[in-house]
């Protein structure tokens, strides 16, 4: 099977501080690939190397069979994106952003307004959809940036913490039309540090640790890996290094 | 107390030097960027201590002067009267100004510190004390209370000391009430903005009344000749209405005067009613201030509308995609209160200008040029219009925040985004452009169409050539800025708008002699139209491969930008 994203020793440095490491990512096309990580790890610094928004200090990288280093807008003609911050206009309106989303992706204008009045349902955003951004809760930022990234039918979609800030019931509702989307063919890419999230979506997993890739396979090999019976959250902890021996306890917090 | 002022202080002082720090994800012209644009305001800052040293001085001479008789020492406290006078009107001004710019989070976000809120409301009263305003008239009524005892008035030197004190603090009450005043009054994005929108044109309005009245005041000097009286302290104090008599300005004045006259009572009422006014006013100012303390932030306005069908205009010689990023600039900045203030301010203010000019002046030659040449209004109108644009020509890649990190992240090529960004701004620039030709029009209807189009067309080549540098510089000096705020808050960096400004008179002189020529020269308006035509297209087919060539400036420069968009 082709890759969806595949990268060889990449690596991203700011001045002394090196962000990533010489990662070699493999992700399946129709994967469902969870990025995992503790805080400070490098997975932000690693999505935003992908999606173009850094550039690589070292290595090589493809994106959907294309070289993104050559052919920046290629990739971006097939990507949707969540990012960190959003990446949002703060004085357009949520239609607005769905509106400009289509234009610069070619979408005729019939299909623009079918698409967007789905997406707007889906996300219960169609009553705030004249509003302002900055006037939106930030689960409602992120419900119109996951809109947004979707409206164009993307072959990969990138997700920086797409599920934090979001209300049950779009949550559920945004994972149902995840795993329709991965069904149909298409790749999700996403960071989260709700490992439970991870455990029931994703089918591929990710792990990097001070912008090394120390673990990357199926959920289920990454499992194997270790004792039995062990959840993600416990796979995950062991791998990084991290486990309940080390929670030491403060004896000034016991009061 | 001392504690939290000290926390206060420390906070202040940390905030100011970590902007300073160069973060590690910059590169090193955006190093020097930051650093020019740090620069600045210290630059301002040891000026005005030159200023503040000189004043001082000033006064410690102006207080001895007073105290040893060698003038008359009402005449010098009338003086320092009048300069508190100022300065309080400025102090209000900005009190006014200020908290329209920052945001409430900052009172609320307090509220998570294990303070007491009346100690707060202290820190808060105290820290406006270090007003740059306040900063400067301290030593400058000190020295003079200083001046006043070395000249051998130690008494009456107290007494200008403790009214000294008196008097700033109550200006601190003033400045902290008003400050939270208003912050209350503005608590949400949509107050703020139409807050900030209706003092600004207000403020414009209010400062051409002067003039206005200019006239009847010269006639009413003229209609009642009288031998000029030689100036007495008295005879203004008795031309002052009664309510001033309870500024705290005259106060200090009185209490200041009754020390060096020996005049106790004078004393006492004048410590007193600055004591009254200064209790009164933090009262106040804490009941506001808990008020705002209490006031839940936001507050949504729904829109009703049916809003899914949102049409892209696609732009005459530009692709959808620039379209737009086009569109979305346009959109974006008419939201705004610059790009409102842009609109609305240049044509009206011009009109008003020329209105004030005929009401006062009406038999002068020049009124009656103007409004013989029209369309000279318009051209002016133009360039004020091209200067207030400058906080989006001047810095296209700083004021979209996550907006630009959106068009990074979509298919758009550097080029699209740059051609966009510049239509974006032409596009912004035509409503100012439309209204300036509307209200002149109406106010100086004269001169051929020719040369009424030739202005406009002046003002659209002038754009188009300062365009590829505008693109340039906006990529080699983008600055994070907040189009809500009229101040630096939403300032393009300095050096961009330096040379804006000077490029804008450059760029803009060869349209000014090509009209001139015409109108004075040639008398020929057809044909100023055709050249005025042919200078615009010839920018415009020059202006667009530079623009593209001046693209690439932000493939280089991506990173940052990007970094900038999101506030990095």
């Amino acid at each position: 099977m082709s890759l969806a994203i595949e990268t060889h020793g990449l690596r991203r440095v700011f001045g002394d501080l090196v962000a990533v490491d010489g990662i070699d990512l493999a992700v399946e096309r129709g994967s469902f690939y969870g990025f995992l990580g503790p805080n400070g790890a490098g997975k932000s610094t690693t999505i935003k190397v992908l999606t173009g928004l850094l550039r690589p200090s070292g290595g090589t990288f493809r994106i959907l069979d294309i070289d993104p280093i050559a052919d920046p807008v290629a990739v971006k003609r097939k990507i949707g994106v969540v990012p960190e911050d959003l990446a949002l206009f703060d004085r357009l309106t949520g239609a607005e952003h769905l509106a400009f989303t289509g234009q610069v992706h070619g979408i005729d204008r019939a299909n623009i307004k079918a698409r967007s009045a789905e997406l707007l349902e889906l996300m219960d955003l169609k009553a705030a959809a004249g509003d302002l951004v900055a006037d939106y809760s930030h689960g409602m930022r992120k419900k119109i940036a996951l809109a947004t990234a979707l409206l164009p039918a993307p072959r990969l979609l990138f997700l920086d913490e797409p599920f934090e800030g979001i209300d049950a019931v779009a949550s559920r509702q945004i994972k149902d039309l995840l795993a329709t989307f991965v069904r149909s063919g298409g790749t999700v890419f996403l960071t989260s540090h709700i490992l439970e999230i991870v455990e029931r979506l994703c089918d591929h997993v990710g792990i990097i640790q001070r912008g090394k890739l120390v673990a990357q396979g199926s959920l289920d090999a990454l499992r194997a890996g270790g004792a039995a019976g062990l959840t993600l959250e416990e796979r995950f902890l062991e791998i990084v290094g991290a486990d309940r021996a080390q929670a030491k306890s403060i004896d000034w917090l016991a009061g | 107390m001392i504690r939290y002022f000290r926390a206060f202080v420390w906070l202040r002082w940390r905030l100011l030097a970590n902007s300073m720090r160069g973060a590690r994800r910059r590169d090193t012209l955006e190093q020097i960027s930051r650093m020019l644009a740090i620069l600045t305001p210290i630059l301002l800052a040891v000026m005005s201590l030159g200023l503040v040293v000189a004043t001082s001085a000033l006064a410690f001479v102006a207080g001895r002067s007073a105290a040893n008789g060698l003038f008359d020492p009402a005449m010098g406290v009338l003086i320092l009267r009048i300069a508190l006078a100022i300065m309080l009107a400025v102090l209000a001004l900005f009190a006014i100004l200020v908290p329209s710019q920052t945001s409430l989070t900052r009172y609320n976000r307090l509220l998570l510190l294990p303070i007491p809120r009346r100690v707060l409301h202290l820190v808060e009263v105290a820290a406006s004390l270090a007003d740059p305003w306040l900063l400067w008239i301290i030593p400058g009524v000190l020295a003079f209370a200083l001046g006043m005892a070395q000249g051998g008035r130690p008494l009456a030197g107290v007494v200008a000391a403790v009214a000294a004190i008196a008097v700033i603090m109550t200006f601190a009450a003033v400045n902290a009430l008003l400050s939270f005043l208003i912050a209350w009054l503005i608590r949400n994005r949509r107050r703020s903005e139409l807050f900030t929108l209706v003092f600004v044109v207000a403020i414009t309005a209010i400062s051409l009344l002067p003039a206005l009245f200019a006239r009847d005041i010269d006639k009413r000097d003229d209609a009642s000749p009288s031998p000029r009286e030689p100036f007495s302290v008295v005879a203004f104090d008795r031309k002052l209405p009664a309510w001033t008599a309870a500024l705290p300005t005259e106060l200090y004045g009185r209490t200041v005067l009754g020390g060096l006259r020996q005049d106790g009572q004078a004393v006492a009422i004048g410590l007193a009613g600055l004591a009254i006014e200064f209790a009164v006013l933090l009262v106040l100012s804490g009941l506001v201030h808990s008020r705002l303390l209490d006031t839940p932030m936001g507050g949504r306005r729904r829109s009703s509308r049916d809003v899914t069908d949102v049409s892209i205009l696609r732009l005459p010689l530009l692709g959808p995609r620039a379209s737009a990023v086009a569109w979305a600039q346009f959109r974006t900045a008419m939201r705004s209160v610059r790009g409102r203030l842009m609109t609305v301010l240049g044509g009206p203010m011009i009109a008003a200008l020329v209105l004030v000019v005929l009401h006062v002046e009406p038999d002068e030659q020049w009124p009656k040029f103007l409004t013989a040449h029209g369309y000279f209004l318009l051209g002016a109108g133009g360039v004020f219009g091209l200067y207030a644009l400058q906080a989006f020509t001047m810095n296209l890649f700083g004021t979209d925040r996550g907006g630009m990190t959106s068009q990074f992240l979509l298919p758009l090529s550097d080029a699209e985004i740059a051609r966009g960004k510049v239509a974006g701004c032409l596009l912004l620039l035509m409503p100012a452009l439309i209204l300036t030709l509307i209200v002149d029009i109406a106010v100086a209807p004269n001169g051929s169409p020719f040369f009424w189009a030739a202005s406009f067309l002046g003002i659209i080549a002038t754009f188009f050539w300062l365009s590829p540098i505008a693109v340039w510089l906006s990529a080699l000096f983008p600055q994070a800025a907040d189009l809500s705020k009229t101040g630096s808050g939403g300032n393009p960096h300095a050096l961009p708008m330096f040379l804006g400004t000077i490029l804008v008179a450059l760029l803009g002189a060869p349209a000014a002699i090509i009209l001139v020529i015409g109108v004075f020269w040639l008398h020929q308006p057809l044909l100023t139209f055709v050249v005025m035509g042919a200078w615009t297209l010839l920018a415009a087919i020059v202006a667009h491969p530079l623009v593209i060539f001046a693209s690439r400036t932000i493939t280089m420069r991506r990173e940052n930008l990007a970094l900038i968009a999101q506030g990095k």
